[in-house]
């Protein structure tokens, strides 16, 4: 069954994203071409000007644009699937709510990732022309002998934990917003305002909890070691465990929360 | 065989206001059953609770044994009174949802249906006029072969031609051993087609009846009682 919402999640979500992330591509090719024009400089004529301009502009704001919307679709998939009108029939599948959760968090993940990768290939086919392989492959590879050297026999621990704290991070934000935006459901009017002043509010806890966390667990380095504390890999490896603990925490409790309003609380409209 | 739906004492309140208030029910298999009673009288807040969609501040509800979830929305259909058709699926695509998610969906009876009121597969679900949305959704729900169909006011909003044909509906799809629960005020209209009725008011059951013993003992129809016992 959860297969299934799977499907559904990125079908809905799917016709929204992908001709938007093909339009950002095809801009970023004609800004690709204006740029590479070979005597752009010189001969650069009004008409020329005004189209790169329009080019850039509208590359710039399709970037925006995704942003919003990878945030907007985000909200809208649980607001409106779940707890809307939607919600009559998603609800009375037979299916537990967790796995409602479940779906629509990993799709947002999908998407948000997938949204860095096409903002970042873009800006590769942008420059295209200007990159040269070899030397950025020379520069990648002295970089990471570099890592190497710093990491040593650490550098494939901590290249995991860096994936996990990215997912980890963005699970616990995603579900901020979901569990802010059930309890805000709780409220008998103004459910939108007042899911935004609840997420203001799991905010700060959050902020309160991680400064408490952060003190316990990382000053005793600092304080025991001075100013003149420079972390080596070993270091850089359990704060990133220490982060990876506390957003793998953040996100369970938020996805505990959210569930059991879900489960117990639920009053459609 | 277990009734197919039984309450003890349930009762749910929102906040100090009960809408339902220690409600005693046995409803068993194979009956076209009324829940009848004026607006607010806790006619949607039972079929809510009895669609897991609401959690009973008190008491005790089993659908064929078990409490409402997972286990009942199996063998529930169930026809909420707001349009849950969302904005992007076309008719066939909602269709195939229904036939991925619940085991006891008949899909050609539903395309069967629809072409019989001339909706078109492949119409987008947005575009659908009213009447027309709440049609698609009585037909998704009578396409299941399900043991119990809880029907919130299923001929509110559309006119009385149409009524007719969604109570033929209801009637020509329904196994022997289903039950099938009505709620509405508009009892006339549905008189006809009841076994049995539940009168709603104030969250509290006031009676419970087959249509036959109202007809035989009060020698009145159920418009009539309903009148009398609801009269302001």
């Amino acid at each position: 069954m959860l297969g299934k919402l799977f499907k559904y999640e990125i079908k809905a979500t799917a016709r929204l994203f992908l001709p938007l992330y093909l339009t950002i591509i095809i801009v970023a090719a004609i800004n690709m071409l204006f740029l590479n024009t070979p005597d752009a400089g010189e001969k650069s004529t009004f008409i020329g000007n005004i189209a790169m301009g329009v080019s850039i502009v509208t590359y710039v704001t399709l970037i925006v644009g995704m942003l919003l919307m990878t945030l907007i679709v985000l909200v809208q998939r649980f607001h409106k699937n779940l707890l809307g009108d939607e919600g009559y029939l998603m609800f009375t599948l037979p299916v537990q709510p967790w796995c409602h959760i479940l779906s629509k968090l990993f799709v947002s993940m999908l998407w948000t990732i997938v949204s860095g990768i096409v903002a970042f290939c873009s800006i590769l086919l942008i420059a295209a022309k200007d990159i040269s392989w070899p030397d950025l492959y020379n520069e990648l590879s002295f970089a990471f002998s570099h890592m190497e050297q710093y990491f040593g026999s650490l550098g494939f621990l901590v290249g995991i934990e860096a994936i996990l704290l990215g997912l980890f991070t963005l699970s616990s934000t995603i579900l901020t917003i979901y569990a802010a935006i059930a309890l805000g459901h709780l409220f008998n009017r103004y459910k939108l305002l007042a899911s935004f002043g609840m997420y203001i509010a799991l905010d700060i806890v959050s902020q309160i909890l991680m400064s408490v966390f952060g003190f316990v667990f990382f000053n005793q380095y600092t304080l025991r070691l001075g100013y003149e504390f420079i972390p080596n890999a070993s270091h850089v490896s359990g704060f990133m465990l220490i982060s990876i603990i506390y957003t793998g925490l953040v996100t369970a409790v938020y996805f505990i929360l959210t569930n059991y309003l879900l489960k117990k609380k639920l009053n459609l409209e | 065989m277990n009734p197919i739906l039984m309450c003890n004492n349930l009762s749910k309140s929102f906040g100090h206001k009960k809408a339902l208030d220690n409600i005693n029910l046995n409803i068993e298999r194979g009956r076209i059953v009324g829940l009848l009673g004026p607006n607010g009288s806790g006619k949607s807040t039972f079929i809510k609770l009895c669609n897991d969609l609401l959690v009973p501040t008190k008491g005790e509800l089993e659908i064929a044994g078990s409490k409402p979830g997972v286990e009942t929305k199996k063998i529930v259909s169930y026809l909420p009174e707001r349009t849950y058709l969302n904005d992007w699926m076309k008719v066939s695509d909602i269709i195939q949802m229904f036939g991925d998610f619940y085991q006891d969906f008949n899909t050609e009876k539903a395309y069967d249906m629809m072409k019989r009121l001339n909706i078109s597969p492949k119409e987008r679900l947005k575009t659908l006029s009213k009447g027309t949305k709440e049609k698609v959704q009585l037909i998704l729900v009578m396409s299941r072969e399900a043991q119990l169909y809880l029907l919130d006011e299923p001929i509110g909003g559309v006119d009385p031609a149409a009524r007719d044909y969604i109570l033929d509906t209801i009637l020509s799809n329904y196994h022997e051993n289903a039950t099938i629960i009505i709620s509405t005020h508009l009892i006339s209209d549905i008189e006809k087609i009841l076994d049995e009725i539940i009168f709603l008011k104030d969250g509290q059951v006031v009676l419970t009846k087959m249509v036959d013993e109202i007809r035989s003992e009060n020698g009145k129809s159920v418009d009539a009682l309903f009148r009398e016992v609801f009269k302001c």
